[in-house]
């Protein structure tokens, strides 16, 4: 973690669950410059408070999930999406070197709860609706605040599946990480690195 | 004291809790708020949410379809 990182942390010291992941959240905003609206916010703090209950994050096959939701009736359908959806912005958020394990590229859990999202919207009453496309819509912004979080810890993202986040989303955080692990080149070495 | 409903009906975790949250902000110290939800996943959300933030449950009730859950909004 860079000095500048570690110097724009406090110290967390609410007294709850809730109020710890919300500081958090609020922290990654900062860090990254950006403002969530209230619900996504919301959205975010209880998501995670409810992952944090759960020991089997990423042990099952989510696209058979996504796939298998289209034959459930509507509620289980409606809950299996909103669960895919969940567990890829988790995955991909905090957990994204969990695609190396699975022999997959961070975009395909971004891809995939994406579509879960969008297509949960496209079912789903007016109200939620609209919280779901947002959902869907800021799909990566939300995967960078997390790996914000992540990264007050330790490495989110190796630079190479930096790269490949990248080129595949245009995720704003695996290019700031791309950008550290660049290895600047003095100007007069710059012609024969050109040469070469 | 007065009391309140909420119907969170059809709405998928964690959307009950956001709107308890939302309508509890509104509310005074001492008001019942009787929610309703179908996601099962709420009651064990919103009475967390409720332990947390000093609320009180007092009575929730499952059915096949529904749950019901009814808390004392604290100070």
């Amino acid at each position: 973690m860079s000095n500048a990182v570690f110097s724009s942390l406090k110290l967390i010291t609410e007294p709850n669950e809730l109020s710890q992941w919300h500081t958090l959240i609020q922290q990654a905003e900062q860090n990254y410059g950006c403002t969530l609206n209230e619900t996504m916010e919301s959205y975010l703090v209880f998501t995670l408070m409810r992952f944090m209950r759960q020991h089997n994050i990423g042990a099952q096959a989510l696209a058979m999930d996504y796939l298998k939701a289209q034959r459930l009736p509507n509620a289980l359908r409606h809950n299996q999406l909103r669960d895919v959806g969940d567990h890829c912005l988790i995955l991909s958020g905090l957990f994204p070197q969990r695609a190396d394990k699975r022999l997959v590229r961070v975009s395909y859990y971004v891809n995939l709860g994406r579509t879960a999202y969008q297509h949960l919207a496209e079912q789903i009453h007016q109200t939620s609706a609209e919280l779901y496309h947002q959902l869907a819509d800021t799909f990566v912004l939300l995967m960078d605040l997390l790996q914000t979080i992540r990264a007050f810890n330790s490495p989110a993202l190796q630079p190479i599946q930096a790269h490949e986040l990248w080129s595949d989303t245009g995720s704003r955080r695996a290019f700031t990480v791309l950008n550290d692990h660049a290895t600047p080149l003095h100007e007069s070495l710059l012609d024969s690195a050109i040469r070469h | 004291m007065s009391k309140h409903t909420l119907d969170a009906r059809n709405l998928l975790c964690p959307m009950p809790v956001i709107k308890t949250q939302n309508k509890v902000a509104e509310l005074s110290a001492g008001d019942i708020l009787e929610v309703t939800c179908t996601d099962p996943g709420a009651l064990n959300d919103i009475s967390s949410w409720c332990r947390i933030n000093g609320h009180a449950v007092m009575a929730s009730h499952e059915s096949k379809e529904e749950v019901q859950i009814i808390l004392r909004v604290g100070d």
